[in-house]
């Protein structure tokens, strides 16, 4: 009956980035397919391959070590680590890769970034496996 | 760790200096996933393709011969056209102070693809573009 604080780390391509971020969010999603037949009463599926995407937001850092000139670095890029521990101890880890990844100047606000990436890896860049529970 | 204002934020298209009517800038990165998932794969499957870079602007309308509503039109279905985005303002570029640029050259540069103008009877007049990058934007720390 635990109830872990939210005390994340993040690490993307051996960066720790938990210091500049203020969400990050991984989901995990399994497309169904549609096998409903006459017969059947209620609708019918069967579950497909995982997916894993993970979505993230903070304040834009600029410093060489920080998350600004790691991610720029990764987009187009193959996999890279990655490292989520939603209660800063145990999570998840595997390689993904950049989606997206956008910067926000607002006149009356902090800067702010928002980044999306793609699991697609275990063990290594590409090889289809799950990600890792640690 | 650091926390940047966006206060001192600096944003030039074609060598014009227009900070100073916007009030917002967003910069995003997009790279497209080619799905590469295989029977014999446990999770989904995917491989980074060929990024691609647009800024959206927002400010307020400034209609000088020499500010950004006049050298955006001037942009639109023009050739490329260069832009440099100082998210922290700074004038002390190096490894922890970058910026974005895109310098215009053949294909490579900036295209204005979209400009909307509003003029709401109760509110500022003003503006939003959108910057499609073509080829390489740097991440530039010198």
């Amino acid at each position: 009956m635990a109830r872990a604080i939210s005390d994340a780390d993040f690490v993307f391509n051996g960066v720790a980035l938990e210091d500049e971020l203020q969400s990050i969010t991984a989901t995990f999603s399994v497309p169904q397919a549609e096998i409903t037949s006459f017969a059947d009463t209620y609708q019918n599926v069967l579950a497909g391959k995982p997916a894993v995407a993970l979505n993230m937001n903070g304040f834009w850092d600029p410093a060489a070590s920080q998350g600004d000139a790691t991610i720029f670095a990764a987009l187009g890029g193959v996999a890279l680590t990655w490292d989520f521990e939603p209660n800063g101890v145990l999570g998840y880890n595997g390689y993904a890769t950049v989606e997206s990844y956008s910067i926000t100047s607002q006149v009356n606000a902090a800067i702010t970034y928002t980044a999306a990436m793609r699991h697609n890896g275990g063990s290594a860049a590409a090889d289809g496996l799950a990600p890792t529970r640690a | 760790m650091a926390r940047i204002h966006g206060k001192n934020t600096d944003y030039s298209y074609n060598a014009i200096v227009i900070e100073d009517e916007l009030s917002q800038v967003v910069q995003t990165a997009d790279v497209p996933q080619a799905d590469i998932t295989s029977f014999a794969d446990a999770y989904q499957n995917a491989v980074a393709g060929k990024k691609s870079f647009r800024t959206e602007l927002t400010g307020a309308l400034d209609q000088a011969a020499s500010q950004g509503i006049k050298t955006l039109q001037a942009g639109m279905g023009a050739g490329t056209k260069s832009t440099i985005f100082e998210p922290d303002g700074t004038t002390a570029v190096g490894v922890n102070n970058p910026y974005y640029k895109t310098t215009a050259s053949g294909l490579t540069g900036a295209y204005v693809a979209s400009l909307r103008i509003s003029l709401p009877v109760g509110d500022k007049a003003g503006y939003t573009a959108t910057i499609q990058h073509s080829g390489e934007t740097t991440r530039a720390t010198s």
